[in-house]
């Protein structure tokens, strides 16, 4: 074939323009990495041009907590004169894969925010700075009770499962090891009662309920006396009904230390305390106190449905009150309580405190860490935490001054109804996944009417069995 | 041999071996042209085939080093699984592979269902298309208005026509059906959770296999029906014997597509239902998504389950294949 020069010409020129391009495009003044995800939604906080200081990057998941942030990222740069630059890639998958391809490529940002609990994998794979020593006594104090030593910390009982575990991935981390820190804090197991339905169904619009038999009841009368259904949460998602209601109940019904040998596999869901719970749950369904098409309710509608008046009741956690009051829920007209105990429980009250959600951390490869690590002890004073609380809404995880002026009557009054301790601070159960899988979907099949609480307990109790044996036997 | 003859041969040799490399690129040009497409390939495809063969083979989180070029795999994020993972939601982990058989019973009945159901509705309407006189590219483009709206709306618009107190469950109770509503929903319901998908599978399937048929049923000669006219032949007898032999190619390759769209597709199911209510809806490849990108990040599962879909699809159009091709060579 003959080809004439200026076709060849035109071919490597051809070639080679994109080549040039593209090594162009990669130099890392033009394509920061906060716009390196195209597919990602992405949302990006606008960032003034640098004078001087260092610009390092932070990324989230949480829309919304951008404000808040970017109110403390402001402080820090008057402060500090280092400016942040905080990203949102949304939704939690699109995250989850930008983060596990930037750590491919070394691209992660120089703080990351990434679930509670979530922080063993990176660090096991040496993309993060170990805080261990850097958090300090004053620095420790600072954080509310359960949250920093219990999910920022490898524990005992964490270290000694995964060590069991052939699956688990980051058995090269020690017991006290430490890689983030915890900024956003909360609990579920809030229930919000809709006021003026109540007294519609001729109730008193405040009183809580003190047992779960109570609340039964109380559903049962709003839904004969004003047709409402009872109760509305985020179904859809089956996480919800196991940790944000069963998992409550089957603390104040079994006590503590039974609530760990049930999950640890040292004792059975056939159990009185456990099966009483099953049996409560799947009461809801034969007493019709669902919303309807509840299983394909997600979290974030059902809380729109209540807000609508669509249910009396609504299951959810701290982080719920605001997303209601965004809803235009007036908080005069909701009650909130703890998911009450049933009659003759181990504990006739479920004490809640707070619980760590989201972590900050430094990434390895950032090149400020020392900036970085200044950033996330600025972000955990107890003044910037109460700026970001008051900004987002939500709840922070250090100690803060109770003063509605400066936080808002909102998180001042969750606050305020948190305790101390709670047992789930000292809880050493461990719900391994296929069991929690099967009550996961049990729970669901109570809605279905394709289970029992007699036959569920079963099937959990085999499927805990495997999963332990798996792990050479229960954990003691 | 002179000095000035050996000069000349290694200038001469020197002129060859430049020359050989212009030439050839010039009798080659084409290696060129095809270069990028083959690139392209070679990085997109072939790699990443083998890569994620490679990958079904380990338990891997998606932290740490696994890579094949070289071969890398940094414990503890990487280990070596050998066939555990196809094991696992095989048989051996009795919760996993309850899921993954429920998931490809779901699949095998929505791939009957929707592409007897597409090939059904689409070809009683490819036929009156041919036949009406007016209007008929109004007719085509409203035909094909559900391929070209945007996948999430028409989930999200379905969705509420399916919910309790939607359209489908209003005009029941108008039309005086009201027995026959939902009253947990169409989606929310297990016995017509998956029925409500598969309509709506089969509502978006048909527009494509309608352009098909009506191209195909262009191509058959019109002597052939008025042949058939003047023997007598039955309007019904037209179709089975004409129409339906002749359109057989056709619906072969409706059959293929739409059977792989279904055992392969995930993402209205996650749109809609994410497997829900209670399971009733989950799909293999929602499953595969979730290994890969839920909050397990079990990349080596999502590849082996992604292997054993693929053997499924490509054993199903096999046989799809040879069972059409036999008949239409007959």
């Amino acid at each position: 074939m003959n080809v004439p020069r200026r076709v060849l010409g035109q071919l490597s020129l051809t070639l080679l323009i994109p080549m040039l391009v593209g090594a162009c495009a990669t130099a890392p003044t033009t394509a920061p990495q906060a716009t390196a995800a195209p597919q990602a939604n992405s949302t990006t906080a606008p960032v003034k041009p640098a004078a001087g200081g260092p610009e390092l990057t932070m990324w989230t998941w949480k829309v919304f907590h951008i404000p808040g942030l970017e109110a403390v990222a402001k402080n820090f740069e008057a402060k500090e004169g280092i400016k942040i630059k905080i990203t949102a890639f949304n939704p939690d998958e699109v995250y989850r894969t930008k983060i596990t391809t930037a750590a491919q490529s070394g691209d992660l940002p120089d703080i990351l925010s990434y679930w509670s609990n979530g922080q063993w994998e990176l660090a096991a794979t040496d993309q993060l700075m170990e805080l261990t020593s850097e958090v300090d006594p004053a620095w420790k104090a600072n954080f509310l009770s359960g949250t920093y030593e219990k999910s920022s910390v490898m524990t005992q009982s964490t270290f000694d499962t995964c060590q069991k575990d052939p699956k688990c991935t980051y058995k090269n981390i020690k017991v006290g090891q430490s890689f983030s820190v915890p900024y956003l804090a909360g609990q579920a197991f809030f229930v919000y009662a809709n006021k003026d339905i109540l007294q519609k169904a001729g109730l008193d619009p405040n009183k809580v309920p003190a047992t779960a038999e109570e609340w039964m009841d109380m559903m049962k009368t709003v839904k004969a006396k004003t047709g409402t259904p009872g109760l509305v949460t985020g179904e859809q998602n089956p996480d919800v009904l196991h940790y944000w209601l069963f998992n409550p109940m089957l603390m104040t019904s079994c006590g503590a230390q039974k609530y760990d040998a049930i999950y640890n596999g040292n004792l059975s869901f056939t159990d009185p305390c456990a099966l009483n719970v099953f049996k409560w749950i799947n009461e809801v369904q034969t007493n019709d106190l669902w919303m309807p098409n509840i299983l394909q309710t997600n979290i974030d509608p059902a809380d729109v449905a209540f807000s609508q008046g669509k249910a009396a009741f609504d299951i959810g956690g701290t982080y719920t009150l605001g997303f209601l009051v965004a809803q235009g829920m007036k908080t005069e007209n909701l009650l909130s309580f703890a998911v009450p105990p049933l009659k003759g429980s181990a504990y006739d009250k479920l004490q809640v405190s707070a619980f760590a959600l989201i972590d900050a951390m430094v990434t390895k490869n950032s090149k400020h860490q020392k900036e970085a690590l200044s950033f996330i002890k600025f972000l955990n004073t107890p003044e910037q935490m109460t700026l970001f609380a008051k900004t987002v809404g939500d709840f922070p995880a250090v100690k803060v001054p109770l003063d509605p002026n400066k936080l808002g009557p909102v998180i001042v009054g969750l606050m305020s109804a948190f305790s101390d301790k709670s047992p789930f601070d000292t809880s050493k159960a461990q719900i391994l996944e296929e069991p929690g899988k099967v009550l996961k979907l049990g729970l669901q099949q109570f809605i279905t009417k394709e289970t029992t609480p007699d036959e569920l307990v079963k099937k959990i109790d085999a499927a805990n069995k495997a999963a332990w044996d798996a792990k050479g036997g229960p954990l003691k | 041999m002179g000095h000035a003859q050996a000069g000349a041969v290694s200038r001469s040799s020197l002129s060859k071996r430049r020359k050989p490399l212009v030439q050839h690129l010039r009798d080659n040009a084409g290696i060129l042209f095809v270069l990028p497409a083959v690139i392209t390939f070679l990085v997109f495809g072939l790699y990443t085939v083998i890569y994620s063969i490679v990958l079904s083979f380990f338990r891997w989180n998606g932290f740490g080093k696994f890579s094949i070029l070289p071969f890398a795999c940094e414990p503890p994020a990487c280990q070596f699984a050998g066939l555990d993972n196809f094991a696992y939601f095989l048989y051996k982990e009795p919760t996993m592979s309850g899921f993954f058989w429920q998931a490809l019973q779901h699949n095998l009945i929505m791939a009957v269902v929707v592409t007897t159901g597409t090939v059904l509705v689409a070809l009683p309407i490819a036929i009156a298309l041919n036949r009406a006189g007016r209007g008929q590219t109004i007719y085509r483009v409203l035909i094909m208005l559900p391929m070209v709206t945007a996948g999430i709306a028409v989930y999200y618009v379905w969705s509420f026509i399916y919910e309790p107190d939607g359209l489908l469950n209003s005009v029941l109770k108008t039309i005086g059906l009201g027995f026959a509503q939902a009253k947990q929903g169409w989606l929310g319901q297990p016995d017509t959770a998956l029925w409500a998908l598969m309509v709506v599978m089969i509502w978006g399937g048909v527009p494509l296999a309608t352009i098909l048929y009506l191209a195909g049923l262009q191509t058959i000669d019109k002597d052939l029906y008025e042949a058939s006219l003047i023997d007598g032949a039955t309007p019904w007898q037209q179709l089975w014997q004409i129409t339906w032999p002749l359109l057989l190619p056709v619906t072969v390759i409706i059959i293929i597509t739409s059977i792989n769209g279904v055992l392969q597709g995930y993402e209205m199911v996650y749109l809609m239902t994410y497997g829900g209510p209670a399971g009733h809806t989950e799909v293999v490849g929602l499953q595969i998504f979730k290994y890969g990108f839920g909050d397990q990040r079990q990349l080596g599962m999502a590849s082996a389950t992604s292997w054993a879909l693929f053997l499924l699809v490509f054993v199903v159009a096999l046989v799809n294949l040879r069972l059409f091709r036999s008949r239409t060579e007959a």
